[in-house]
């Protein structure tokens, strides 16, 4: 795509510091995100949604809504916008990067508190820091709606399930007339500290074009 | 159809035995063809017995038949040894923790080796290729594959294939040439070993074995993934080996100078063909299996078999192709678990899964014990210091270059790297073991002079990674600080965080456009909920399918047991009524309703609240929920259930009558349960009255709703014993001393209801479930289980109308649903419409 040119390079070295990703990940990302947005600067909610690959993601929207919301652009900003451009986008990308092999400890404790918080934005859609039953049922209905077998009572029975799950490991002698709100981040990040993620929240940014990436399924 | 097929079950048992009546008259083949020794026939103990034909004299009472049985005797004897041997071992910690127990089970053998060698002074029994490869190796590979970590095997898949297939045939050639090497170099002395040969015997030594590596990984528990990488290469590597071996063997066949690129080229395909295959076969068969399984509902006791015949055929259909045998088992078994397990009955699956494993277990004990066995015979120690102890160097040291080699490749490529640690235990893990003793044992003697020297290295070989790595396996993995497998169960949140991490992965990576693991894995799942389990599942089995509504499952069982274990504790269940803990959970629910979202709570009950007070408030999810959480009843937690809920909720009094029936075995206890539960609650319910007329104050609806109970009890007993009447052999006096089961509770407690309205949510089954106390009607299903399961004499009728077969735990659902309507019958006093009969359960046939 010609388009790649209009865009100078040493911006590139800017967004390199930025989001770690290398100069040709970045160019390749790049051309998705022209191909995404039609040429355009910038790129919209229906951008998203048109993507055909995305139609059997039963989280659909919570995701695209991710794109969209500050709190994912490494700022301190809340609230939600209604077209992103590169650099953002390419922010988003960047929570899904692997770690370098050389990473320390700290860094990749950083890292992965960074992954968990992108989750916990995607479950908190009124940011105020605490994932609310109802907003907890949302995602959990969202989320099993796709298995036809799941009926929308049992997913929501789930989600009081987990929910309460969570309330009884986090606080586990509460006063009969206690109220527990949701699920803080600190909960969140505790009660998912068993879970492997390493190689689950990672995505192969490959330096080369999709033609050639078959040969990334071997190898892992 | 089911006696034919009794007749294959059988006959599978009986293949086992066979296996080992060929090993001893293979035994006695060998012997005889094989080494003109002249032994005497005294050697061979089988052949001597009833063979002059001596002139009847007279009738005699007995006779001494012991040709007649000989072989299976033998080989009956033979298995029980074995496990003897076993049984043993395991009975004695001490040792097994620090001596891996296939370790202990070859130095067995060496004693039982030694004591036979010295009776006969020669080796009669050993292990036979034909024996290790038809009757032994079949078992301990379709177990692999059946429960193989499906999800973990296929994300390393391309390490695993890496390792088996380049790792192979590294190891093969480089310690083929080396040994050549060292050969030309003089090491060996004079030795009749060509450059093929050695090939040849490199090949053969190559493979990583998995009857081995389970043996000694299963008892190191190292953490998924390095496991999973070390044994798939141990399956996997088997297309390589057979080839490998096949083409050498036909090469040294060929001689050196008929070998020409043609050749080499039809070597090359043919790894492909027999690869891929053997691994079609076992693809076929599994297909084969899964869809098999959809139509055996009405013959669950032989159920189990399918899986066994089939898998053993899958592996007999390959060899018979000549395509790798064990690729073609693996795959099917790792093929067809899935829908197997969905599709029989928990009790099938629970069969297929022990049986699986006694046949496993069963044939690996065997196995190490003849491989100690073997060793003592003085033909085959032929001794070359050269060539035994280099064989042993470089298959330790090739291991260790090739797994540095490919992982320093592979690295660059993971997500996530292996570790140097990581490494030195993969190389460390290449045990080599019955398999290479058997391929060696399959040489031609005519072809190779050397043959016995290989067979006595290939031994040692096995003895030495067995033995020697097995016992240093457990102190380096402790010292080295291997990354151990993790025995944590995932709670609901991180379940449903995993979930959610994936369809993540999945969206970003079709946004960014890329083509990764995700995105295959979405779309494979994506055709195979759409294609496979619609093809291959049972309809009604594709509800429990997902790994979510599993855990939500169980977390319900395991508070159902909780209070069980807890009531037996305390010697009641009263405290569910009464306790706050789960309390706390309901008033916390309660307040999020109010407080947080009062239109939901409306929207929530689906309509069911405003009318809860005159319609029944159990909304017909929760009588499909138990449906399907009983029929999601998993593995062990099944098992537990099964006894607990035996133990304490109900203990018949018949329990150790046996039916004759050979395919419905369960029908008729469960029926007798119905009836003498219904007896014992008719008991109860009269006490109760007879106490609440005492005074001692139950609700006056209660007791009214009671004495309309007792009028209808007749009925339902009626319409049970007429519906039930096929069953009614047993005899049951009704008395008094038997009902109470130990658990003799205050009744005048039990029908005093907490008859307080339920909490705002009445709609979500689960809430009822797993806070007993919220929904009044809840606890009773417990209390009164415990309590003499008083409320099944409602339920009765219930069962018997639509004809159910309460199963066990299944009842249990039964029985929660029709005691809640007991009780909304009792609270309103009989104003309600009829409560909801639990859906048409499976019919009669569907026993345990």
């Amino acid at each position: 795509m010609g388009a790649s040119q209009t865009r100078p390079e040493h911006n590139y070295d800017d967004l390199t510091d930025k989001s770690g990703f290398s100069q040709e990940q970045i160019k390749n990302l790049y051309q998705r995100f022209q191909q995404l947005s039609g040429n355009n600067e910038k790129i919209s909610r229906d951008d998203l949604e048109r993507i055909p690959a995305l139609n059997n993601n039963p989280i659909r929207k919570q995701i695209i809504t991710a794109f969209f919301d500050k709190r994912n652009q490494h700022q301190n900003d809340v609230g939600s916008l209604d077209e992103i451009g590169f650099e953002q986008f390419l922010m988003v990308m960047s929570h899904f990067r692997p770690v370098n092999s050389t990473a320390t400890e700290e860094e990749k404790a950083s890292v992965r508190k960074q992954k968990l918080r992108f989750l916990f934005n995607m479950h908190d859609t009124d940011n105020d820091g605490i994932i609310t039953l109802d907003e907890y049922r949302t995602v959990v209905e969202e989320l099993l709606s796709q298995s036809g077998a799941i009926e929308t009572e049992v997913a929501r029975a789930i989600a009081d399930a987990a929910m309460l799950e969570v309330a009884s490991t986090n606080v586990p002698h509460m006063a009969p007339d206690d109220f527990y709100e949701g699920i803080t981040f600190e909960h969140f990040e505790q009660i998912l500290k068993g879970i492997e993620m390493e190689s689950r929240m990672y995505i192969r940014f490959l330096d080369m074009n999709t033609a050639t990436m078959r040969c990334g399924k071997l190898s892992s | 159809m089911a006696t034919s097929w009794l007749f294959k079950f059988f006959l599978c048992v009986f293949l086992m035995a066979c296996g080992g009546l060929s090993l001893a008259s293979e035994e006695a083949e060998t012997q005889n063809t094989q080494r003109d020794t002249g032994t005497g026939s005294s050697s061979n103990a089988t052949g001597d017995f009833g063979h002059g034909a001596r002139p009847i004299t007279t009738l005699r009472i007995v006779t001494w038949k012991w040709h007649h049985i000989t072989a299976p005797y033998l080989v009956a004897l033979w298995i029980l040894v074995a496990w003897l041997c076993k049984l043993i071992i395991e009975s004695n910690h001490h040792v097994t923790n620090i001596i891996p127990e296939s370790a202990l089970l070859i130095c067995f053998g060496f004693m039982l080796g030694g004591m036979i060698w010295g009776a006969d002074k020669v080796q009669t029994f050993m292990l036979t290729p034909t024996v290790f490869f038809y009757f032994l190796l079949p078992q301990v590979i379709l177990d692999a594959g059946y429960h193989m970590p499906n999800k973990l095997f296929f994300t390393n898949l391309g390490a695993i294939l890496v390792y088996a297939v380049i790792g192979t045939c590294w190891n093969a050639a480089s310690l083929g040439l080396s040994l050549w090497g060292c050969h030309m170099g003089g090491l060996m002395g004079d030795l009749d070993i060509g450059l093929l040969q050695y090939l040849l015997f490199g090949s053969l030594m190559a493979a990583v074995d998995p009857v081995a590596v389970i043996a000694v990984f299963e008892q190191v528990q190292v953490n998924g993934v390095l496991f999973i990488i070390v044994f798939g290469e141990s399956l996997l590597n088997d297309g390589v080996t057979v080839v490998l071996f096949n083409v050498f063997d036909g090469f040294v066949s060929l001689g050196g100078s008929q070998i020409d690129a043609a050749q080499i080229v039809k070597g090359v395909v043919s790894f492909f063909v027999v690869a891929f295959g053997g691994s079609l076969v076992g693809i076929a068969f599994g297909l084969l299996i899964s869809l098999l399984t959809r139509f055996t509902k009405n013959i669950q006791i032989i159920e189990p078999g399918f899986i066994f015949v089939m898998g053993y055929l899958s592996y007999l259909t390959a060899e018979m192709l000549s395509l790798s045998a064990i690729l073609s088992t693996v795959f099917c078994g790792v093929l067809c678990q899935k829908y197997v397990r969905a599709n029989m009955h928990e009790n099938s699956v629970q069969t297929v899964k022990y049986a699986m494993k006694v046949f496993a277990n069963g044939s690996e004990t065997i196995i190490f014990v003849f491989l100690g066995i073997s060793a003592i015979d003085k033909i085959i120690w032929v001794w070359n210091t050269g060539f035994i102890l280099l064989t042993v160097f470089f298959v330790f040291v090739y291991r260790f270059i090739g797994v540095f080699f490919l992982t320093w490749i592979l690295n660059r490529y993971r997500l996530v790297p292996l570790e140097f640690i990581d490494q030195v235990i993969m190389s460390y893990g290449g045990l080599r073991g019955a398999v290479a003793y058997g391929l060696a044992g399959m040489l031609d003697e005519n072809k190779i002079k050397e043959k016995n020297l290989m067979v006595c290295t290939a031994l040692i070989v096995v003895y030495c990674t067995v033995i020697w790595q097995g016992i240093t396996m457990k102190p380096l993995v402790t010292w080295l600080k291997v990354k151990r497998a993790e025995v944590n169960e995932l709670t609901l949140l991180e379940k449903m965080t995993n979930k959610m991490f994936n369809h993540t992965l999945v969206a970003i990576e079709d946004i960014s456009g890329q083509i990764g693991h995700n995105y295959l894995r979405s779309k494979w799942k994506y055709f195979e909920e759409k294609w496979m389990s619609r093809i291959l599942m049972k309809p009604s089995a594709m509800k429990k399918q997902d790994e979510v509504f599993n855990v939500f499952h169980q977390l319900n069982l395991k508070d159902a047991m909780e209070y069980v274990a807890e009531a037996e504790r305390r010697g009641s269940l009263e405290f569910i009524r009464k306790e706050s803990v789960v309390i706390n959970f309901r008033k916390r629910f309660e307040s999020e309703y109010s407080e947080d979202m009062p239109d939901m709570r409306a929207n929530m009950s689906n309509g069911h609240r405003a009318t809860s007070t005159t319609r029944d408030p159990i909304p017909s999810v929760s009588v499909e929920m138990h449906k399907h959480t009983m029929k999601a009843m998993t593995e062990a937690e099944a098992v537990n259930a099964h006894h607990l809920l035996d133990q304490h909720l109900y203990k018949s009094r018949n329990q150790h009558r046996h039916g004759f029936s050979r395919s419905d075995f369960i029908i008729n206890k469960d029926e007798k349960e119905v009836q003498e539960i219904f007896k014992r609650t008719m008991k109860n319910r009269m006490e109760s009255f007879q106490s609440a007329k005492m005074g001692v104050s139950p609700k006056t609806v209660i007791k009214h709703a009671k004495m309309e109970h007792q009028q209808k009890m007749p009925k339902g007993k009626s319409i049970s014993q007429t519906k039930l009447c096929y069953s009614c052999d047993e005899d049951f006096e009704f008395s008094e001393g038997d009902s109470a089961s130990g658990y003799d509770l205050p009744y005048p407690s039990f029908p005093m209801r907490d008859s307080r309205p339920g909490g705002g949510i009445e709609n979500s089954a689960f809430v009822s479930d797993l806070y007993p106390t919220d929904s009044l009607q809840t606890p009773d299903w417990l209390a009164e289980g415990e309590l003499d399961s008083s409320m099944m004499a409602p339920s009765l009728p219930g069962q018997a109308s639509p004809p159910s077969s309460p199963i066990e735990m299944r009842r249990l659902g039964l029985l929660r649903i029709s005691t809640r309507s007991t009780d909304t019958k009792q609270m309103n006093n009989d104003q309600l419409p009829p409560p909801p009969r639990p859906s048409p359960s499976p019919p009669p046939s569907s026993h345990m």
